[in-house]
């Protein structure tokens, strides 16, 4: 043994951390999909998914993440389509069940996205997306049932995660202070989430609270200074103009 | 592996460009709150009612809403070229496709239904609706606003509904032959809806010659088979308006023409029906 062997020199621990060949297994693109769809990257997530499958065409969870990204992507349809190919497979699993009772729901064929939503319970389906598909559904159809559904997710897991997506489905059926509620807790949470400040930052800027939405985007900012889309609100909120702040503003006194 | 590539099998298919367009109509229909009206259960009567009410648009209603925006859409186009056109074939289509449109709208044939049954209750729906429906509202049109008529292969639209007292010396009316229709005599008047220009109104005095007719110090071209010397003057509560028209004589003299041309000249302001204007909409019309 050389007895220089234990003295440190710069880039050492890289060189020696290079050196350890990392496994890319099914596991590791379980884990970097997850990441992906934590950080709201969305196409990223999709493409470890496939991967995933790729080295085990029977994981459902991955076939669900897949339909669940389209979704997040707002490709309803393909969703659907992606959940049918899926549930060849897998007719019985109550997280691809549920991911298509929402790509129905946003497609508005409400009576069908109940049913999937039913048959993904009956399943014995009890995670907190279920729940979250559930809340979803009914808000499609517009039934005040849709909160105690979240609810029942966020009973689940109350992680910041599942406040995150549920402040996100908020969002998209425009009940923009539930939104802005859910994201608020995630960050009580975990505020170490750029995504959260951005959903957080998006849910201010809806209900005309242009102020706060613009140090909601500057935090995301400073958690993830890649992420484009903080920047851009950021940007565009720096941008306008008075009459756009005036129409913001009365809009954030008629929807709160 | 190539996953990231949209070869691999485990990559879904993205939506093209245009996919946004298979399903605009959700959000639309969430953002017009037309979903909230669908849940209503609106019934055979409420189908039906808002089947006439809504022609194509009723649709939107049913489960098959796509087909509601086309026809509504169809409709609506339909409808301003049905008026526009009025006297061309294509308005005639128009109307036609307004018709069905409005027919198909009120008939909620079950898949059970047979196609026998189908094809009679469309009939029976569409000839419903044309007689009920569409007849009093285009009579109501040619009264209140305007008629087409075709005069010599041109359509002329006549504006209906101006008041007779406005009728001057000169301009274009339309009236009614019919209550001046002659039978008798050898003579044979097709009556109808005809156009002519009025040359006197009540109490002138016209005065013909072999080129022009004179009347309040206006003059006038003379014309077929009009007298071409003497004096006319027009009695109360009528014009002088020489016909136009076909004469086809077979073995009579031509002073029987003229004898029935300047009876019918005389028009009797009970039968006006309107003024045809020199332009109409952004046509310019050919008069006669």
């Amino acid at each position: 043994m050389s007895r220089f062997s234990n003295l440190e020199f710069s880039g050492d621990a890289e060189e020696r951390s290079a050196s350890v060949p990392i496994l890319k297994d099914e596991l590791y693109y379980q884990q970097e999909a997850q990441t992906a769809y934590e950080s709201g990257d969305f196409e990223q997530a999709l493409r470890s998914y496939a991967k995933v499958l790729e080295y085990n065409p029977q994981n459902p969870a991955a076939w669900a993440g897949q339909v669940k990204m389209l979704i997040e992507l707002g490709e309803f349809r393909e969703g659907k389509l992606w959940a049918d190919k899926a549930l060849e497979q897998f007719p019985h699993e109550p997280e691809l069940l549920a991911a298509k009772a929402v790509a129905l729901a946003r497609l508005g064929d409400i009576h069908d996205a109940m049913a999937f939503s039913d048959a993904a319970i009956e399943e014995r389906g009890d995670t907190p997306y279920i729940w979250l598909a559930r809340g979803d559904v009914l808000l499609a159809a517009k039934q005040k049932q849709a909160v105690s559904c979240v609810e029942q997710a966020l009973v689940r897991a109350r992680d910041w995660f599942v406040h995150w997506l549920a402040s996100r489905i908020y969002y998209y059926y425009g009940k923009f202070s539930l939104a802005l509620k859910m994201a608020r807790a995630g960050v009580a949470l975990d505020a170490g989430h750029s995504c959260l400040w951005l959903q957080l930052g998006y849910c201010q800027m809806a209900l005309g609270l242009a102020s706060v939405a613009v140090n909601s985007f500057q935090e995301a900012l400073q958690l993830n200074p890649q992420c484009r889309e903080a920047a851009a609100a950021s940007a565009r909120l720096s941008r306008a103009g008075p009459v756009r702040r005036l129409f913001r503003a009365c809009r954030g006194v008629f929807r709160s | 592996m190539g996953a990231n590539s949209p070869t691999s099998p485990y990559y879904p298919q993205r939506a093209r460009w245009y996919s946004p367009l298979f399903s605009c109509w959700y959000p639309l229909r969430r953002w017009l709150y037309l979903d909230w009206l669908n849940r209503i259960g609106l019934g055979d009567v409420g189908s039906f009612v808002l089947g006439l009410v809504l022609p194509g648009w009723s649709l939107l209603w049913s489960n098959r809403p796509r087909w509601g925006v086309i026809l509504g859409t169809t409709y609506c186009v339909a409808a301003p070229v049905f008026v526009v056109w009025r006297g061309y074939t294509i308005s005639n289509l128009a109307l036609m496709t307004m018709l069905s449109i409005h027919a198909g709208g009120i008939l909620r044939n079950e898949p059970s239904t047979s196609f026998s049954r189908r094809c009679l209750r469309s009939l029976a729906a569409f000839f419903c609706i044309a007689s009920l429906i569409y007849a009093p509202l285009i009579q109501l049109m040619e009264r209140r606003w305007f008629v087409a008529l075709k005069v010599n292969d041109h359509v002329v639209c006549v504006r209906t509904g101006v008041q007779r007292i406005r009728v001057q010396r000169g301009d274009c009316i339309a009236y009614q032959l019919s209550d001046l229709g002659l039978r008798g005599g050898g003579v044979v008047v097709n009556g109808g809806c005809t156009l002519g220009k009025v040359l006197g109104v009540a109490g002138d005095v016209l005065t013909f010659t072999a080129q022009k007719v004179l009347v309040g110090g206006q003059e006038f071209a003379a014309q077929p088979y009009m007298p071409t010397n003497g004096t006319v003057t027009v009695e109360a509560g009528s014009w002088f308006v020489w016909p136009q028209m076909n004469v086809n004589i077979h073995g009579m003299g031509n002073y029987v023409v003229y004898s029935t041309m300047m009876r019918l000249a005389k028009v009797d302001e009970k039968s006006y029906v309107g003024t045809a204007p020199e332009q109409w909409l952004w046509r310019r019309q050919t008069l006669p």
